[in-house]
């Protein structure tokens, strides 16, 4: 295309179109406002370095802490969950420990039992041929 | 460079071009206040009066396209669909009385999305489809394909829907 609207000059049909889409002047209220809100966000930029930020929902303007202070929070809630997985993997440890003594105790306990039957049976059969 | 001067000369190109891509004020005027909280924390680094207006152009129609894609106005119809669907059930006598240039506008603001800020950079902006290219960050031939798509349905559009008008030419 288009060299035709590069180079060739309009038609009747683009030239209504540009007038149709001539700029529209804004209201002296809307102006204000636009000044306004600048205003704000500059002053509260200034004052607590915090930035701002549309939500995706649409109204109006969030202002977000310092990034260092986000940073710092992220940081703690990193070291929050750094202890929590810690004491998680601490007390995994402490049962299986707990299981593998009771895995032993057990094992030593039907090795004794295995031996007092082994003696009980052998005092039987001394006793018989007496 | 002062800041209220800017929005004073700026004011109207950028709440234009945020209200043609997204065809609603409420809209174009949220778009347009954000655009000027961004040039405010940007005018250091804002050269000279055509790097603004270079600046808030870009900035403005990508904003307005992002408004678009967050979905947060009514539906669009597909490109397939829009020749038939819109404009159908407007009353013809209020077609024949109003204004052709407001049908028009109305036109270019509900035709597809990737279109319509091209459409509107080169009608409202008069600018060459290569300007456009580096506005919107898209391949010149991207640029030319998106106008000659839109202007195509946009002329097809008039010749159905406003026979008045086409009549009287």
């Amino acid at each position: 295309m288009s060299d035709e609207l590069e180079q060739e000059p309009m038609d009747e049909f683009e030239r209504d179109l540009a007038r149709a889409l001539r700029r529209v002047e804004v209201r002296s209220e809307t102006t204000a406002k636009f000044l306004a809100i600048a205003a704000e966000a500059r002053a509260e930029h200034q004052r607590t370095g915090k930035m701002w930020v549309r939500p995706a929902s649409g109204g109006r303007l969030l202002f977000l802490p310092k990034p260092q202070i986000l940073l710092g929070g992220t940081i703690a809630a990193v070291l929050v969950l750094g202890l929590f997985a810690g004491e998680k993997v601490q007390e995994r440890r402490k049962a299986e420990i707990v299981a593998r003594q009771f895995e032993v105790a057990m094992r030593i306990t039907g090795r004794t039992l295995d031996g007092v039957e082994e003696r009980v049976s052998r005092a039987g059969t001394r006793q018989e041929k007496e | 460079m002062e800041f209220r001067g800017l929005v004073e000369e700026h004011q109207s190109m950028v709440f234009s071009i945020a209200l043609r891509v997204l065809g609603d004020s409420g809209a174009a005027e949220e778009v347009a206040q954000d655009v000027f909280v961004e040039m405010h924390g940007s005018l250091e680094r804002l050269e000279s009066p055509e790097h603004v207006k270079f600046w808030l152009r870009r900035v403005v129609s990508h904003r307005s396209v992002d408004y678009l894609r967050r979905g947060r106005l009514r539906p669009e119809f597909a490109a397939e669909e829009w020749t038939e669907e819109h404009g159908r059930g407007w009353d013809e006598s209020v077609v024949r009385n109003e204004a052709v240039g407001m049908r028009l506008e109305q036109m270019v603001s509900s035709l597809p999305r990737g279109l319509r800020a091209a459409v509107v950079l080169r009608y409202q902006e008069d600018l060459t489809p290569d300007e456009i290219a580096k506005i919107l960050e898209q391949p010149l031939a991207t640029v030319k394909s998106n106008l000659q798509r839109g202007l195509e349905m946009l002329r097809q559009k008039a010749g159905t829907v406003l026979k008045e008008y086409v009549r009287e030419r």
